[in-house]
C-alpha cells in the first residue's frame, strides 16, 4: 500500500513539472497565433 | 534553464518557419517532458537523470526528434534544427544545473541555480537573444505589437517566478 501512495505522490510530482512546461508552451503558442494574425 | 528553453526556441525561429512554434518549443524543452515521463512511471534517483538529461539520452532524443521532423516536415534544414534545439536543452542546462554525462561518470554544471540572481540574470539574457530573433521574423510594422511584447514580458515574468521560488526553495524535486 506504501509503494502505492509513492508511486502516486510521484506522478502528481510529475504532473507539477508538466504543468510548468505546459504554461511556457501554451503561453507563447498562443500569444505568437495573435501576433500572426 | 527554465524559460531559457523557450527563449532558444524562439530564437531557433529566425532560422525555420516549416516547423511550428510549439514544436520548436517542446523540442527545446524535451529532456524535461523525458523527465515527465519517467517520474510518471516512478523512476527515481540517478537513472532517472541519466535516462533524460545525459550525453547518450539526448543523443538518442535528437536522433529521434531530427527523424520525426524529417518526416513530418520532408525538410532536412528543419529536422537538422530541431536536433540542434534538443542537444542545446544539454549546454543550456550546464550552466543552470549539474548533468549527468556518461553512465558511471561523474555529472558537470555550473550551477547556477545556487544562484538565483546570477540565474536570472543569464536566462533574461538567453530570452532577450531569443526574442530578439524571433521578432525579426514578423514586418517592420508589426515588431512592436501587444503580443510580441508580451512573449518577451510574460517569459522574463515567469523566469523571475522560478527564480524567486528557488531561492525560497533551494531543492525543488522533479518527481
Amino acid at each position: 500500500m506504501t509503494d502505492f501512495f509513492q508511486t502516486v505522490g510521484i506522478a502528481a510530482g510529475s504532473w507539477k513539472l508538466a504543468i510548468v512546461l505546459l504554461i511556457g508552451l501554451l503561453f507563447v503558442t498562443i500569444a505568437d497565433r495573435k501576433a500572426r494574425r | 534553464m527554465y524559460a531559457g528553453h523557450i527563449g532558444i526556441a524562439l530564437g531557433a525561429r529566425r532560422w525555420t518557419a516549416a516547423v511550428p512554434l510549439w514544436a520548436l518549443i517542446v523540442a527545446a524543452q524535451f529532456p524535461d517532458w523525458g523527465d515527465v515521463a519517467v517520474c510518471s512511471i516512478g523512476i527515481t534517483g540517478p537513472a532517472h537523470g541519466m535516462l533524460t538529461h545525459s550525453v547518450p539520452a539526448v543523443l538518442i532524443f535528437a536522433i529521434v526528434g531530427g527523424i520525426a521532423t524529417r518526416v513530418a516536415a520532408n525538410r532536412w534544414d528543419a529536422a537538422k534544427i530541431v536536433a540542434i534545439l534538443i542537444i542545446s536543452h544539454y549546454f543550456a542546462d550546464l550552466f543552470t544545473g549539474s548533468k549527468p554525462t556518461f553512465p558511471g561518470m561523474p555529472g558537470i554544471g555550473l550551477e547556477l541555480y545556487g544562484r538565483p540572481a546570477l540565474d536570472f540574470i543569464l536566462e533574461s539574457a538567453v530570452i532577450l537573444w531569443g526574442w530578439w530573433m524571433y521578432r525579426s521574423t514578423f514586418p517592420p510594422a508589426k515588431r512592436n505589437s501587444p503580443p510580441i511584447r508580451a512573449i518577451l514580458i510574460g517569459l522574463i515574468l515567469f523566469q523571475a517566478v522560478a527564480d524567486i521560488a528557488i531561492a525560497i526553495i533551494p531543492r525543488i524535486e522533479k518527481c
